[in-house]
C-alpha cells in the first residue's frame, strides 16, 4: 500500500511538470510577441518592448522556461499583472470558494444519485428505472449554464427566494450562506444527478447478476444486509471514479454557472484571466487544478482499494 | 435687457467672458449652452445669473451646480451631460448602497488607467480641479479658474482647507496639483498631450496654479474635469505607477476601506471632507465583467445601482417601475468607415448612397430603445454646445440612394463588413447588411474579437489604422470635445480608416482650433459638418448616451457622460 | 493510473461505462470472416434498439437542417424585417408568425434554430473523429509496444487529463483565433488523450493473445500487426469512443460558444445564442435562450441514446 502511495506521488510530480510545460507552451509561446498580447493593439511599440523586457518575455524561451520550472517548485507565482495582489493570495481566496461550493454540491448529489442509482437498479427495466434513467439523461444534457441562468431568473429575479450573487457577504453564518450557494450547487446537481445514478445502477446492476451475491444470498444472509454489505461495496467503485474525477471538474470546470451567479470561484478568475492576458495567474491556476484532479482521483482510488482490496491488486498491474 | 447690468459685466469680465455674453444677449447661444461655456470660461454662477436675469430670462431659474449644493439636486435640465437620478424624496442619513461596476480591468493607477471600472472607483476618493456640475463642470478643488486674453494662460484658484485622508500626505497645496501634471504629462496622456507640456503648470503660490498650455485653447478646463478621468489630483508623493488600492489616500467624499479586485470595494465616509457630511454611512461596489450579470444584480436585489448597461439586454431595467434610469446625452458613437482612396468607394456618390439606405430611426430603436441622439454622419454630437444644427439631416431615401449609384455607375456592390464583437456592433453590423440590400449591395460581415480586430486594425497597418480592409466599424467613446474624433479621423490622424483627405476639410479644422469665441466655434463647425457630411468618409447613425441606473430606494446619485458615479449627495429615501 | 476508463472532466451521462473498462467482447481468434459474421450480427442487433432509432432519427433530423436549413426554414436567420420593409419587433413572444418568437435584434428564433444546427455540426463530430483517429493511433503504440513509450506517452496523457478542458480550450482559442478549424483542432487535441487511454487498455487484453503471437512468429511487421491484426479486434470500443466523445464535442463547443469564443455574431450557432440571449432571462424573455439550449440538449441526448445503444450490443 505505502509502496502504491509513494509511486502514485512520484509519477503525480512528473505529470505537474508536464502540466506546467504545456502551460508554459499555451500562455509564452503560442501567442508569438507576450506584451502585444498583454497590452493590445493600441500600445506602442516601445511601452510592448518595456513591457517584455519587465516580465522577461524578451529572453530566450529556454530562460524563462527555467524560471516558470522555478516557480513551480518554490510555489511562487508572483504578482498578478491586473492587480497588486499576489497570485498565491488571489488563488487562495478563490479556491476556499470553490470547495465550499463544491462540498455543497457534492453533499447534495452524491448521496442522492446513489440511492436514485440503487433504488433503479433494483428495479431495472421496470418503469421507475427508465425514468430514472431518463431523467438523469435529459437533465445532464442541457448545458449547465443554462440550467443555471434559469434557476437564476425563476428563483432569485422572478420570486426572490434565494440570491441572485452567490458569493455571501464577509460575516454570513454558514447557515446564511446556504442560501446564497444552494442555486448554483444545485445547477451542478440537476446535471451530475443523472450521472451519478446512472453510473451506480450500472454497478449495482452488474454486482446483483454476479456469483458472489449469488452466494451471499445462498448463504441466507437479509436482502438489505446483502445490498449495503456486499453490493454496494462492489458496485461503489466505478461510481467513486466518477465522483473524483468530477471533484476535479467542480474546480474549474464549472465557468458557466459561476459567471451567471457571479460567483468568485477558480473557474471565473481563469475566465478574467484569460481576457485579461493575466499570464501569471493562468499558469498557476492551471497546475492548482491540476493538482486537485490528481488528489481527488487518488483518494477515490485509495477509497475504491479499501472498500475492496482485491482491486489494488489489479492496479498494481 | 438691462443694459446696465450688461455694461458692469462687460467691464468686470476677460475678452472670451465678454464674447460669450455678447453671444448669449444676442439670443445667438440658448441659455443651457451659455451657463455650460460660462461655466468653462470660469463665469461664476452668481455672475451669469445676474446676466440671465439682465438679459430677461426667467430670473428664477437660477444655474446651479452640484458642488455648491453639497445637498440632492434633483433632476436636470433635460439634456445636460450629467444627469442626477431619483427626482422623488430628500435623501435620510445612514444606509448602505451597492453598486454594480465593471471590474476594474487592471492596478488602480490613477495615470495609467483606461477603464471606466476603474475610473469609478477612483474618483470616489479622489477629486478633480473642475468636478462634474449639474450643467457640464462646476469646481472641484479648483474654486474657480479664467484665461488670458487668448486663452493660452490659464489662472486656477485652489481650494484652501482641503486635508488629504492620508495624513501623511498633509494638506492639499498647489504642489500636489503640479506633481500630478507632471505626472500626467510624462505619461503622455491622451488629452493634455499636445496641449500642456513638462513645466506648463506652475505653482504662483499655495493656492493657485497656472497653466501655460503649448498653444491657445478656449475649452482647457474641459481637460482637467472629470471628463478627463486620469487628471484626478493625487498627493505630490504619488509616484507614478502607485497604485490607489495599495495606498489609498484622496481629498474627496470616500475612504476606501476594502478592495479585492475579485469581489468588490467598500468605502466608508471621509469625515474630514471640504464638502461636509454625506449621507451614507456605506458604498460597496460589486464587480462583475459581465453586464447581464450586473443587470440581473440590480433587477434581483444584489445591488442598488448600476453604473453603466446598454438599452439592448436593459429591457428589465428600462420597464420596471422600480427603478431610475439615468441617461446621460454623450458624444459616444460609432463611424462606418469607406475608403476614399481607392477601392469601390472612391465614388463620393457612392458613400453618400450608403449612407441614404442607412434606416437611423430603426437603428436607435432597435439598438437603444430610441434613447439615442440621430447622428448626421459627422462626428459634432448634439451634445456639445458648439453643435450646428442648421446641417440638413440625412434621412432614409432608397430611391434617391439608387439614382446616386446609377449615375457613379455602379449597378451591384459586393463588400466585407468588418467589425469588432463589442457591444451593439454586432447588431449594427445585422441592421447595415439589411438596409444595404435595398439599394442592391451584397455585403458579407467579418466579425471578430475585440483583441483580433484591434490587433489588425491598428497593428499591421501602421500608420493608418484600417486593417488593409476599405469597409468597416469602428467605436469612438465619449470624449469632452471632438478635436480627437475630427483630428484622428478626418484629418491626417492614425485613425483615418477611410484614408480620407480634403483640404476644405483641414482648413475649416484649423479654424476650429484657432477659434475661441462662440461664433467662430459654431461657424467652424457648421463647415466642418456639412464637409463631412457631403463626402461621407464615414457613415455616422447615432450618438448613444450612457445609461445607469438606480433604485427608486435611493435618490441624489449622478453619473457623468464618461459614466463615473458619484454619490456623495445620495441617499435613501425617507 | 485511474482505475478505470474514467471519463473527461466533464459530465455525460453516459460516457462508455467511465469504470467499466470496454473490453472487447469479440472472441480472440477472430478470423477474417467471423469478424465480419459478428460485425454484421451487432448491426442488426443495434438497429432494433428503440434508442437507437429515436436518437437516429434525431440526429438525421438536425442532419437535415444543417445541410438545408436556410430552405427548411420559413424565415431568414438573420433578417430582421418583413419583406414591406416593416422592422420585426425585437424579444417578440412565440405566437403565429414567429413560432419561437423573436431575440433582441428580432431576428427569428426558429430559423436561427434551424440553421444552427450547422455550425455545431460541423465543428463536433469533426473534432471527435479527429481525436478518436489520433487516439486510436497513440493507443495502439502505447498498448502494444509498451515499455518507455507507453510510459512517456502516458504520463502526457495523464497531464493532459488533469488540464480544465473547457477553460484550456478558451484559452488556446483566444490565443489562436477562433476559425472553425482551429476549434476543432483544439477540441481534437483536448480529447485525444482520453481515447489514447481506453485504447491502449483495449490493445493491451488483445495483445498476449494467439493471434498476435502467432503473427509475430510469421514475422510481420510491428505495424502490420498493429493496424491489421489488433486494430480490428478493438474497433468495438473505439466506435462507443467515437459516439460518446461527439456527445462530449458538442457540449464542449457550445460552452466555448457561450463564453464568446464559438462563431462571432450574426451567427446563428446555438451556444452563441445562448450567450447573446440569456442576458435578456431577467426581463423576462426566455424563448431565445431555452430553444436554442433545447436543440443543444435533444442533440446531446440523441447521440447518447445511440451511443447506449452500440455500447449495450457491443459490450453485451
Amino acid at each position: 500500500m505505502a509502496r502504491y502511495l509513494l509511486k502514485r506521488l512520484l509519477l503525480a510530480i512528473v505529470t505537474l511538470w508536464i502540466l506546467a510545460t504545456i502551460v508554459f507552451v499555451i500562455v509564452n509561446v503560442l501567442p508569438g510577441n507576450v506584451g502585444r498580447q498583454v497590452l493590445g493593439g493600441f500600445a506602442s511599440e516601445q511601452s510592448v518592448k518595456d513591457f517584455n523586457h519587465r516580465i522577461g518575455t524578451d529572453k530566450p524561451l529556454l530562460v524563462q522556461y527555467g524560471r516558470a520550472m522555478r516557480n513551480l517548485f518554490t510555489l511562487d507565482f508572483g504578482k498578478s499583472y491586473s492587480s497588486t495582489a499576489r497570485v498565491t493570495t488571489i488563488l487562495g481566496k478563490d479556491l476556499f470558494r470553490s470547495m465550499k461550493l463544491a462540498v455543497m454540491a457534492l453533499l447534495i448529489t452524491v448521496p442522492l444519485g446513489i440511492l436514485a442509482g440503487r433504488f433503479a437498479a433494483r428495479r431495472k427495466d421496470r418503469l421507475a428505472d427508465r425514468a430514472i434513467v431518463m431523467t438523469g439523461l435529459a437533465t445532464s444534457s442541457i448545458p449547465e449554464f443554462v440550467t443555471a441562468a434559469l434557476l437564476s431568473y425563476l428563483l432569485c429575479i422572478k420570486f426572490h427566494l434565494f440570491h441572485v450573487y452567490a458569493d455571501p457577504p464577509d460575516g454570513t453564518s454558514v447557515i446564511g450562506q446556504f442560501r446564497y450557494l444552494f442555486l448554483p450547487a444545485m445547477a451542478m446537481v440537476i446535471v451530475y444527478f443523472g450521472y451519478i445514478a446512472r453510473m451506480t445502477r450500472a454497478g449495482v446492476a452488474n454486482s446483483l447478476e454476479s456469483d458472489y451475491t449469488r452466494t451471499a444470498t445462498m448463504k441466507g444472509l437479509s436482502n438489505t444486509r446483502v445490498m449495503n454489505r456486499h453490493i454496494m461495496r462492489n458496485a461503489l467503485a466505478p461510481t467513486i471514479t466518477v465522483i473524483g474525477v468530477q471533484v476535479g471538474y467542480l474546480f474549474g470546470g464549472i465557468v458557466g454557472v459561476e459567471k451567471v451567479f457571479n460567483y468568485h470561484g477558480i473557474g471565473l478568475e481563469m475566465l478574467t484571466a484569460i481576457k485579461n492576458h493575466d499570464i501569471p495567474v493562468l499558469q498557476a491556476a492551471v497546475l492548482v487544478i491540476g493538482i486537485i484532479y490528481m488528489l481527488s482521483t487518488l483518494v477515490a482510488d485509495l477509497l475504491i482499494a479499501y472498500l475492496n482490496p482485491r482491486v489494488l491488486m489489479e492496479v498494481k498491474r | 435687457m438691462d443694459f446696465k447690468v450688461l455694461d458692469g459685466a462687460r467691464r468686470n469680465a476677460g475678452p472670451l467672458q465678454v464674447d460669450l455674453v455678447e453671444a448669449y444677449a444676442s439670443g445667438r447661444l440658448s441659455r443651457r449652452n451659455f451657463v455650460k461655456r460660462g461655466t468653462v470660461l470660469g463665469l461664476s454662477v452668481p455672475f451669469m445669473s445676474t446676466i440671465i436675469a439682465a438679459c430677461g430670462s426667467d430670473a428664477k431659474t437660477t444655474p446651479t451646480t452640484a458642488a455648491a449644493t453639497a445637498g440632492s439636486t434633483a433632476g436636470s435640465t433635460g439634456a445636460t451631460t450629467a444627469t442626477t437620478a431619483g427626482a422623488a424624496g430628500t435623501p435620510v442619513k445612514g444606509g448602505n448602497l451597492k453598486i454594480a461596476s465593471q471590474t476594474p480591468s487592471g492596478p488602480l493607477d490613477p495615470v495609467a488607467m483606461a477603464d471606466l471600472g476603474s475610473y469609478g472607483i477612483v474618483a470616489q476618493s479622489f477629486e478633480f480641479l473642475c468636478a462634474l456640475g449639474d450643467g457640464d463642470i462646476a469646481p472641484g478643488l479648483a474654486l474657480s479658474w479664467s484665461p488670458n486674453t487668448d486663452g493660452s494662460v490659464w489662472t486656477f484658484k485652489l481650494r484652501t482647507g482641503v486635508k488629504w485622508q492620508n495624513s501623511a500626505s498633509g494638506a492639499f497645496t498647489a504642489d500636489d496639483v503640479v506633481a500630478t501634471m507632471e505626472r500626467l504629462v510624462a505619461a503622455k496622456n491622451a488629452g493634455l498631450n499636445g496641449v500642456l507640456a513638462a513645466g506648463g503648470c506652475v505653482a504662483k503660490d499655495p493656492s493657485t496654479v497656472e497653466f501655460t498650455l503649448t498653444a491657445a485653447n478656449g475649452l482647457f478646463p474641459y481637460l482637467v474635469s472629470v471628463y478627463n478621468a486620469q487628471t484626478v489630483i493625487t498627493p505630490k508623493a504619488y509616484a507614478t505607477g502607485t497604485a490607489f488600492e495599495a495606498s489609498p489616500d484622496g481629498t474627496g467624499p470616500w475612504k476606501l476601506t476594502k478592495y479585492d479586485k475579485s469581489t468588490g470595494a467598500t468605502f466608508v465616509p471621509n469625515t474630514d471632507w471640504w464638502g461636509g457630511s454625506v449621507f451614507l454611512d456605506q458604498v460597496d461596489w460589486v464587480f462583475s465583467d459581465d453586464i447581464s450579470t450586473q443587470v440581473s444584480g440590480v433587477v434581483g436585489g444584489a445591488t442598488d445601482a448600476i453604473v453603466q448597461f446598454a438599452a439592448v439586454g436593459g429591457d428589465a431595467l428600462l420597464n420596471s417601475s422600480d427603478f431610475t434610469v439615468i441617461n446621460s446625452r454623450t458624444a459616444n458613437h460609432r463611424e462606418i468607415w469607406m475608403r476614399c482612396d481607392k477601392g469601390q468607394f472612391t465614388d463620393k456618390r457612392v458613400r453618400q448612397a450608403f449612407a441614404l439606405c442607412l434606416d437611423r430611426d430603426l437603428m436607435n430603436q432597435q439598438l437603444f430603445k430610441g434613447t439615442a441622439d440621430i447622428g448626421n454622419d459627422h462626428p459634432i454630437a448634439p451634445v456639445y454646445p458648439y453643435f450646428d444644427d442648421s446641417v440638413p439631416q440625412r434621412k432614409k431615401d432608397i430611391e434617391g440612394a439608387k439614382k446616386l449609384l446609377a449615375a457613379a455607375g455602379v449597378t451591384s456592390l459586393k463588400a466585407v463588413l468588418n467589425a469588432p464583437k463589442l457591444q451593439e456592433i454586432p447588431e449594427l453590423a445585422v441592421l447595415v447588411q439589411n438596409a444595404a440590400k435595398d439599394i442592391g449591395w451584397d455585403l458579407t460581415l467579418n466579425i471578430e474579437s475585440t483583441d483580433t480586430f484591434y490587433n489588425e486594425w491598428c497593428l499591421t497597418y501602421d500608420p493608418i489604422c484600417d486593417g488593409g480592409q476599405e469597409f468597416g466599424i469602428v467605436d469612438y467613446g465619449h470624449r469632452a470635445t471632438p478635436d480627437v474624433y475630427l483630428n484622428a479621423a478626418y484629418a491626417t490622424g492614425t485613425w483615418n480608416s477611410a484614408h480620407y483627405k480634403s483640404d476644405d476639410f483641414n482648413a475649416a479644422f484649423k479654424e476650429y482650433q484657432a477659434a475661441l469665441d462662440v461664433d467662430g466655434h459654431k461657424a467652424a463647425c457648421k463647415k466642418l459638418e456639412t464637409i463631412a457630411n457631403e463626402d461621407v468618409p464615414y457613415a455616422i447613425p447615432y450618438f448613444y448616451p450612457s445609461l445607469a441606473a438606480v433604485s427608486k430606494k435611493f435618490t441624489g446619485v449622478r453619473v457623468s457622460a464618461l459614466g463615473q458615479m458619484f454619490v456623495d449627495t445620495a441617499g435613501k429615501v425617507s | 493510473m485511474t482505475i478505470g476508463g474514467a471519463s473527461m472532466g466533464q459530465v455525460m451521462p453516459s460516457s462508455a461505462g467511465a469504470g467499466v473498462e470496454p473490453g472487447p467482447n469479440i472472441g480472440g481468434v477472430a478470423a477474417v470472416s467471423d469478424r465480419k459474421l459478428v460485425r454484421k450480427e451487432n448491426w442488426r442487433l443495434i438497429r432494433r434498439r428503440p434508442g437507437f432509432i429515436i436518437g437516429g432519427l434525431v440526429v438525421a433530423f438536425w442532419v437535415a437542417c444543417a445541410l438545408f436549413g436556410s430552405h427548411i426554414a420559413p424565415k431568414s436567420a438573420f433578417g430582421t424585417q418583413f419583406p414591406s420593409g416593416v422592422a420585426y419587433p425585437t424579444n417578440q413572444s412565440p405566437n403565429g408568425t414567429f413560432w419561437f418568437g423573436t431575440d433582441r435584434s428580432g431576428r427569428d428564433v426558429f430559423a436561427r434554430v434551424i440553421v444552427g444546427a450547422r455550425d455545431v455540426l460541423a465543428v463536433a463530430p469533426l473534432a471527435a473523429i479527429l481525436s478518436v483517429v489520433a487516439g486510436t493511433v497513440l493507443g495502439l503504440l502505447m498498448g502494444y509496444v509498451r515499455g518507455l513509450l507507453d510510459n512517456i506517452i502516458s504520463r502526457l496523457v495523464e497531464a493532459f487529463l488533469s488540464l480544465p478542458v473547457l477553460l484550456i480550450a478558451l484559452l488556446s482559442v483566444t490565443t489562436l483565433g477562433n476559425s472553425r478549424w482551429i476549434v476543432i483542432t483544439v477540441v481534437a487535441v483536448l480529447f485525444t488523450p482520453i481515447v489514447a487511454r481506453t485504447v491502449r487498455s483495449a490493445v493491451i487484453t488483445e495483445a498476449d493473445l494467439d493471434y498476435v503471437t502467432s503473427a509475430k512468429l510469421r514475422g510481420e511487421t510491428t505495424g502490420f500487426i498493429m493496424f491489421r491484426e489488433v486494430l480490428p479486434n478493438v474497433t468495438a470500443p473505439i466506435i462507443v469512443e467515437l459516439t460518446v466523445r461527439i456527445g462530449y464535442a458538442i457540449f464542449t463547443v457550445a460552452s466555448l460558444a457561450f463564453l464568446g469564443a464559438g462563431p462571432q455574431p450574426p451567427s446563428a450557432d446555438w451556444g452563441a445564442q445562448v450567450s447573446l440571449s440569456y442576458g435578456d432571462l431577467n426581463a423576462g424573455f426566455w424563448w431565445p435562450t431555452i430553444f436554442p439550449a433545447l436543440a443543444i440538449a435533444t442533440l446531446v441526448i440523441a447521440v447518447n441514446l445511440i451511443a447506449d445503444a452500440v455500447q449495450s450490443v457491443i459490450e453485451a
